[in-house]
């Protein structure tokens, strides 16, 4: 019994000392994003890391999502005689939810992840610690440009995932299923709030932030070798996944 | 005739429960190239970390210049660092930029010097190191002792006041370890850094050094010019010096 308290505590002491830490890197990087200079070309090899190159797992992603939720949504609506209203209903699906989250899940695999393996490194062969002595903040020239390119990369890779989404679904439910092409297309032009689209998109760059600012963070903290870059590497991606499903459900509440 | 640069007072660090200095002093003299020496693990590479204020010590006092840089927040250490160059042990390299980009990083950082004069005092530097002809290449794909050397190049073009060196010849073959040794004799001479270097090195530390200083058990055992380390009496020196296994300092943990 004794013992039980002795962990619960000791993982309730590691979780506040954590979210401290976390609080404290989120300040700093908040601070150094407003110092100058900003460093232009540090932040588009970033935009070019988080964002183009997770356009194609993106686009996949967007596609078959659309064209599996256009089966499912076909195979619900068709018993009362809605087929016109599926179009509708995936747009809304993948505008508020299915898009947003489904991106910054996929990211978070591609890009979080190797943002902690890569300041890990850093970390671990003392190059974090080069910086400081050369008087170069870490904070200002790892972390504060992958967290902007985060911010505003996730939201252009939702827009992606949403209109392959659409496409996935057209081509199944238009081509494989019968619905009549202007209807499906007619129907989301009227359904469709551009609130819809734009609260996705918020959601979405919020989850950039996540996702960046986890694999920073966990990366920045390493300890402990090879290993612990690895450690480090698998902490990220679980922990920006669940924060994101848990500020995803949070959004949505207050969103809409 | 010699006044120290940096006076290091009753420093004390552990590592959750392992003591690793305990008490430890220390001056060292401006101008002059200190080594320190001791066993592996015996916290060499700590206490240059605490130097240049990346570690916070327990307790104690760093004074570089009579200014205690234990408390003082970053903005006020970067104005120290930049007194600082430093070789890391393993060069630390940054494995994201090329050579030529990791020796130019303090420039391109911390002046306003146009890209010609940075170029130029790179390629200067490299040949001073020995390595023309690879601004291009990237950290991985040099060997440990050309890392070394690039890490060396960046550590002095800003030309500080003060060198650490963390092993600058540890893993390198005896000539290019020898020109290693020159090249700190060599900045100490023309420029009157003050060095510290870490080193295994016996025979080039009674060689180079000015001063040399031992580590053991957290605190500098012995501390004087090599012939002074050389007559010592003291057993765990003298162990040391001549690498015998057996003796009073102990092999296990
Ligand atoms: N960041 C750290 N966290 C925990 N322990 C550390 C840390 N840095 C060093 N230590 C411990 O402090 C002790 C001294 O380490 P240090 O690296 O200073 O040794 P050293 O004298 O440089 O050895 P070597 O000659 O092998 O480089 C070691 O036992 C090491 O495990
Ligand atoms: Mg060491």
């Amino acid at each position: 019994m004794i013992k039980f308290f002795e962990i619960l505590g000791r993982f309730i002491i590691k979780t506040i000392e954590e979210m401290g830490q976390l609080m404290l890197l989120v300040v700093n990087s908040f601070i150094w994003t407003f110092r100058p200079p900003l460093r232009i070309r540090a932040i588009f090899k970033q935009m070019e890391f988080v964002g183009v190159k997770s356009l194609f797992v993106v686009i996949l992603t967007g596609a078959f999502t659309g064209a599996v939720m256009t089966i499912q949504i076909f195979y619900g609506f068709s018993m009362f005689g809605a087929e016109s209203l599926v179009s509708p209903t995936l747009a809304i699906a993948m505008a508020r939810e299915l898009g947003p989250v489904l991106t910054a899940l996929m990211v978070t695999g591609r890009a979080g992840s190797a943002i902690a393996a890569e300041l890990g490194t850093m970390r671990v062969t003392e190059q974090i610690d080069a910086l400081y002595v050369m008087a170069a903040n870490p904070i200002k020239f790892l972390v504060v440009p992958r967290i902007i390119a985060g911010v505003f990369m996730l939201p252009i890779l939702t827009v992606v995932a949403n209109l392959m989404g659409v496409l996935g679904g057209y081509l199944v439910g238009v081509i494989l299923l019968d619905i009549n092409a202007s209807i499906f297309i007619g129907n989301i032009v009227e359904f469709l709030n551009p609130s819809d689209i734009f609260n996705g998109l918020i959601k979405s760059a919020v989850f950039g932030f996540i996702l960046t600012l986890i694999g920073c963070y966990k990366g920045f903290y390493t300890t402990g070798g090879a290993e612990g870059v690895g450690r480090a590497t698998t902490e990220s991606v679980v922990m920006a996944s669940i924060l994101i499903l848990a500020s995803d459900y949070i959004m949505t509440a207050i969103m809409f | 005739m010699t006044e120290s640069i940096i006076q290091i007072n009753d420093l004390h660090k552990s590592f959750g429960d392992t003591p690793v200095l305990r008490g430890l002093n220390l001056s060292i003299e401006k101008g002059e190239i200190t080594f320190i020496i001791g066993r592996s693990g015996g916290g060499k590479s700590v206490l240059i970390k605490l130097i240049i204020g990346l570690l916070k010590p327990d307790s104690g006092q760093i004074l570089v210049d009579g200014h205690d840089i234990v408390p003082l927040g970053d903005h006020d250490l970067n104005r120290v660092r930049h007194r600082f160059g430093m070789l890391f042990q393993n060069a630390a390299l940054f494995d994201s930029m090329t050579i030529g980009e990791n020796i130019a990083f303090p420039l391109v950082t911390h002046t306003g010097l146009k890209e010609k004069e940075i170029e130029e005092l790179v390629e200067q530097k490299m040949a001073m190191v020995g390595l023309e002809g690879i601004q291009d290449k990237m950290p991985t794909e040099i060997s440990g002792g050309m890392r070394k050397r690039a890490g060396l190049a960046r550590a002095i073009i800003l030309e500080p006041e003060i060198l650490l060196f963390d092993e600058p010849t540890t893993g390198l073959d005896p000539i290019m370890a020898e020109m290693i040794d020159d090249l700190i004799v060599q900045t100490q001479e023309r420029t009157n850094v003050t060095s510290i270097v870490i080193s295994h090195d016996i025979p080039a530390t009674l060689r180079i050094a000015h001063n040399v200083a031992m580590i053991y058990e957290g605190q500098i055992v012995t501390y004087g010019t090599p012939a002074q380390i050389q007559a010592s009496d003291n057993h765990i020196v003298q162990q040391f010096l001549t690498g015998e296994g057996e003796g009073p300092m102990y092999l296990g943990d």
